[in-house]
C-alpha cells in the first residue's frame, strides 16, 4: 500500500516537474529567418481641438468658417513595412496611408515613406539607393544638423517620417584605443522635377556627408551639405555619458547665405540673406526611481525675432479687419502664402527650451509611463505644456492619451496658435 | 600490422596538436616588473616597463622578457599587448594600463589586473583558485565570440506574461549587440554595448540614443546590463572564495564604479564550473536581485550550459523574469559589427 502511495506521489511530482520544465517554451520556428517580411501598424487617432477664436492663426485659417469652440478630427493610419532579403541584398518599402475626417470632410493620402535597395557585402561597407530617411543629429526634439531630413515634430519625435531619394553608403572601421570607431557616410541627393522637388532648388545634384567618431567614449559627427539645392551648410554633433545615468548632447549648424523671407505689418515682403548659426544643447538624466528628464535648449538662427512675429500677427489682424469690413480676403490670402514658408513651422521663432519628464511604471503598474512635456518660447515667453499617459501592457498594442495646453499673451507664438488646447488618443496595433 | 601502424601515426600526429591546444588553453601570467627579480615591485607602466616576468599556472617563473618597447615613442602599449598575446599570456598584471593597451588586450581576449606591490604576491593572488574558476566559468557559459537567440519572459504577479525574442552577437570581452525579433511592436529595435557605452536604436527615431546599464529596454526585472552582459571576469574579481559541499561560493567585487552591481555572490557547481545562483548586491550588501541558472543543456560544439535563467528581486515583489537560450553557436564577427553605424543593419547577420 505504502509502495503504491509512494509511486503515486512520485508520479504526481514527476508530472509537476514535467509541467515546470514545460512552463517556458522556445519554439525554433520563432527564430526562423524568412526572406520576406511584412509588418507595420494600424492606428486610430481621434483628436478634440479647443479652438482659440481670437487668435491670429484662427483668423488666418478659419476666417470664412463657422465660429466653433470645439472641433473634432478622426484619423486612421495604416503603415505597411515590407522587406525582401536575398543574400547580401535587401529591398525595403514603407508605405503610409492616412485617412482623415475633419471639418473639411474626408481626405486621404498615401505616401511612400521609404523604398530602397540595400547592398551589404561586408560589415565594413554597405550601399543604399532609393527613398530613405537619414535622421542625422543627436537632439531629441530638434535637429539643426539634420540637413537631409524633413523636420520632425517636437511633440512627437518618434513618429515615422518620409525620406528623400538618395544614394548613400557607409564605410565603417573599428580601432583599439581612444578612437574606437570611425565611419563615413557619403550621400548623393538629386533634386529634379518629381524627384525631391520639395527639398530646394531643382536641377541640382547635392552632395552630403557625415563622418562619425567614437572617441574617448564620446559620439562625434561632422556633417556637410553642398550642391546648390540649398545653400551650403556644415555642422557637428556629439553625445556622451558623464555618468552611467547622465548623458549630454549637442548640435551645431552653420548655414551659409540663409535667405529669410518675412513680412512687415503693412504686408511688404522682405528678403534678408545672412550666415546662420544654430545650436542645441541637451541632457538626459535618469534617477534611481526611474524618472527620466530630457532637457534641451535650441537656438534657431533661421527663426523669426519677436518683432518679426509681431509684424506678421498684426498684418493678419489687419487682413481680418479688412475681410470683416469689405469681405475682401486678399490680405489674408497673402499672409497665408507667406505662412506657407517659415512662419508655418512647428516652432518658427529663435530660442526654445524643451523639458520632458517621464516616470516608468509608477505605483508598480507595469508597462505604464506617464509623462509631462513642455516647450517654452524664450523670446516671447509663451509655452505649451501637456501630460501624457502611455500604456503598452497588451501585446502589440500601444495606448497613448495626451493633452496639450497652449498658453501665451497676444502676439506670442502659443498665444496666437489655432487652438487653446487639444486632447488626443492614439490606439496603435502592430502586426 | 597496418592497423597498429595507422594508430601510431594518428597518435603521433595528434600529440603535438593536443600539446599545442593544452599550451594555448594553459594559464600564463605576464607581470610588468621593474627588474628581473620576482621579489621586485610591479611596474607602474604596463607599456614602458623594463621587463615582463612570465609565470605558468603553478606560479613558477618560466621566462624573463625584456620589453623591446620600453623606450618606444609611440604605440608602446599596443605593441606590448600584442607581444604578450604572442607569448601566450592569458593574464597581464601591472599597476597601470593605458587605454590603448587595454583596448588591444580586450580584443585579444587577455585578462588584466591592476595591482600594486611585489610581483610574486600578485601572481599568488591572481592564481588564487577563485579568479581561475571565474575565468573558466565565463568560457563554459559562452565562447569568446558567438551568436545566440534568447527569449525574455516577464511574468507579473497575476501570471500574465510578456515575451520578447532577441538575436544576440558577442565578440571578445566587451562587445555585445542584441536585435529584437519579436513582438511586432519591438521588431527592429537593437541595443549595442561597447565596453561601458550602451545605445538603443529605434527604427522610427533613427539615431541610436545612449542608454544606461540600470535602465531596462524590456521592463521587468532584467536591466540592460543583464541583457547585454559581458564576461563576469571582465567586470569583477574574486575577493573571497569558500567551498560548501559540491559548490564554490565566490564573492565578487566590481573592478570599476561603472559596473551595474557593486558586488556579486555566486554559487558555482564544482563539477561543471557553471553558476547555480548569483545574488546581485549593492556596496552595502543590500540585495538587488537573485539570478538562478537552470536546465543545463548541450547546445553542440562542446557548449554545455544552463538554458534557462530566472530572476526575481525584492524591489519588484511578485514579479519574475526569465531568459531562455537557443542556438548558441561559435561565430566570429568583424569589430565593425559592434558600431553605431552598423546598428540598423544587425538583421543582416541572421543566417
Amino acid at each position: 500500500m505504502r509502495l503504491w502511495a509512494a509511486l503515486a506521489i512520485l508520479l504526481i511530482l514527476s508530472y509537476g516537474m514535467a509541467l515546470a520544465e514545460e512552463e517556458y517554451s522556445f519554439d525554433l520556428s520563432e527564430i526562423e529567418e524568412k526572406p520576406l517580411h511584412i509588418g507595420g501598424y494600424v492606428e486610430f487617432r481621434p483628436v478634440l481641438f479647443g479652438l482659440d477664436k481670437g487668435s491670429a492663426l484662427h483668423k488666418l485659417k478659419l476666417y470664412d468658417r463657422d465660429k466653433e469652440n470645439i472641433r473634432e478630427e478622426y484619423n486612421f493610419t495604416a503603415l505597411l513595412d515590407g522587406s525582401y532579403k536575398k543574400g547580401t541584398t535587401e529591398f525595403r518599402a514603407i508605405v503610409n496611408t492616412d485617412l482623415r475626417n475633419s471639418y473639411l470632410g474626408w481626405s486621404d493620402e498615401t505616401t511612400l515613406y521609404e523604398g530602397y535597395m540595400a547592398l551589404r557585402p561586408s560589415s565594413t561597407f554597405n550601399f543604399n539607393i532609393g527613398k530613405k530617411t537619414l535622421k542625422w543629429g543627436k537632439g531629441y526634439a530638434w535637429n539643426p544638423v539634420a540637413f537631409l531630413d524633413r523636420t520632425k515634430d517636437p511633440y512627437d519625435p518618434e513618429l515615422a517620417r518620409e525620406g528623400f531619394v538618395v544614394a548613400s553608403a557607409d564605410y565603417i572601421k573599428s580601432f583599439d584605443g581612444p578612437l574606437k570607431t570611425f565611419s563615413f557616410t557619403p550621400v548623393l541627393m538629386p533634386v529634379y522635377e518629381h524627384i525631391n522637388d520639395d527639398f530646394g532648388k531643382v536641377d541640382r545634384l547635392n552632395f552630403a556627408g557625415k563622418t562619425y567618431f567614437l572617441l574617448y567614449d564620446t559620439d562625434i559627427d561632422f556633417i556637410f551639405l553642398t550642391g546648390g539645392g540649398k545653400t551650403n551648410r556644415y555642422g557637428m554633433d556629439f553625445s556622451r555619458n558623464i555618468t552611467s545615468n547622465f548623458e549630454i548632447h549637442g548640435e551645431l549648424a552653420f548655414i551659409n547665405d540663409y535667405e529669410k523671407k518675412f513680412i512687415n505689418s503693412d504686408g511688404t515682403v522682405f528678403g534678408k540673406e545672412y550666415d546662420a548659426t544654430s545650436y542645441l544643447l541637451g541632457l538626459r538624466y535618469l534617477t534611481k526611481s526611474d524618472t527620466t528628464y530630457i532637457f534641451e535648449y535650441f537656438h534657431d538662427a533661421t527663426g523669426f525675432t519677436k518683432s518679426e512675429m509681431t509684424d506678421y500677427f498684426s498684418f493678419i489682424d489687419q487682413g481680418y479687419d479688412t475681410y470683416l469690413s469689405s469681405a475682401d480676403d486678399s490680405l489674408l490670402r497673402k499672409a497665408s502664402n507667406v505662412a506657407g514658408g517659415s512662419y508655418n513651422r512647428k516652432n518658427p521663432m529663435r530660442d526654445y527650451l524643451y523639458l520632458r519628464v517621464s516616470q516608468k511604471e509608477p505605483f508598480d503598474i507595469l508597462y505604464f509611463t506617464p509623462s509631462l512635456t513642455g516647450i517654452f518660447n524664450i523670446n516671447d515667453r509663451s509655452f505649451s505644456v501637456g501630460p501624457e499617459l502611455l500604456y503598452t501592457g497588451v501585446k502589440n498594442v500601444e495606448l497613448r492619451l495626451r493633452t496639450t495646453f497652449l498658453i501665451g499673451d497676444s502676439y506670442t507664438e502659443y498665444g496666437e496658435k489655432l487652438n487653446d488646447f487639444w486632447i488626443g488618443l492614439r490606439v496603435k496595433y502592430y502586426f | 600490422m597496418k592497423k597498429s601502424l595507422f594508430s601510431t601515426l594518428v597518435v603521433l600526429f595528434l600529440l603535438p596538436v593536443m600539446a599545442y591546444a593544452a599550451q594555448k588553453n594553459a594559464v600564463k601570467i605576464a607581470v610588468a616588473s621593474n627588474s628581473k627579480d620576482p621579489r621586485s615591485s610591479i611596474s607602474s607602466k604596463a607599456g614602458h616597463c623594463p621587463y615582463y616576468l612570465i609565470f605558468n599556472d603553478t606560479g613558477e617563473l618560466i621566462e624573463v622578457l625584456a620589453n623591446p618597447y620600453k623606450d618606444a615613442q609611440r604605440r608602446a602599449g599596443q605593441q606590448t599587448a600584442n607581444l604578450l598575446a604572442d607569448k601566450g599570456a592569458t593574464i597581464v598584471i601591472a599597476e597601470n594600463f593605458g587605454e590603448k593597451m587595454i583596448g588591444v588586450m580586450r580584443s585579444n581576449g587577455t585578462n588584466y589586473f591592476k595591482l600594486q606591490g611585489v610581483v610574486l604576491d600578485a601572481v599568488k593572488k591572481v592564481l588564487g583558485p577563485g579568479n581561475q574558476i571565474l575565468i573558466k566559468l565565463d568560457r563554459n557559459l559562452s565562447p569568446v565570440s558567438y551568436e545566440s537567440y534568447r527569449k525574455l519572459i516577464n511574468i507579473e504577479p497575476n501570471g500574465r506574461k510578456r515575451e520578447y525574442v532577441l538575436f544576440t552577437v558577442k565578440k571578445g570581452r566587451d562587445k555585445v549587440a542584441a536585435l529584437f525579433i519579436s513582438p511586432a511592436s519591438e521588431k527592429g529595435r537593437s541595443t549595442l554595448r561597447l565596453v561601458e557605452n550602451m545605445w538603443l536604436y529605434i527604427p522610427n527615431v533613427g539615431k541610436p540614443i545612449r542608454i544606461t546599464s540600470l535602465q531596462s529596454v524590456v521592463g521587468g526585472v532584467f536591466n540592460n546590463s543583464d541583457i547585454l552582459r559581458l564576461d563576469y571576469a571582465a567586470e569583477y574579481f574574486v575577493e573571497k572564495m569558500e567551498e560548501l559541499g559540491d559548490k564554490y561560493i565566490l564573492n565578487l567585487k566590481a573592478k570599476t564604479k561603472t559596473v551595474a552591481y557593486d558586488k556579486l555572490k555566486m554559487w558555482v557547481d564544482k563539477d561543471k564550473i557553471l553558476p547555480i545562483k548569483v545574488q546581485c548586491l549593492t556596496e552595502a550588501s543590500m540585495l538587488i536581485k537573485t539570478i538562478y541558472f537552470k536546465q543545463t543543456r548541450d547546445f553542440g560544439n562542446k557548449i554545455v550550459r544552463p538554458s534557462v535563467i530566472e530572476t526575481d528581486s525584492p524591489l519588484h515583489k511578485g514579479y519574475k523574469s526569465v531568459m531562455l537560450f537557443a542556438n548558441i553557436k561559435k561565430r566570429t564577427f568583424k569589430d565593425e559589427v559592434f558600431t553605431l553605424t552598423f546598428m540598423p543593419n544587425l538583421e543582416s547577420l541572421r543566417q
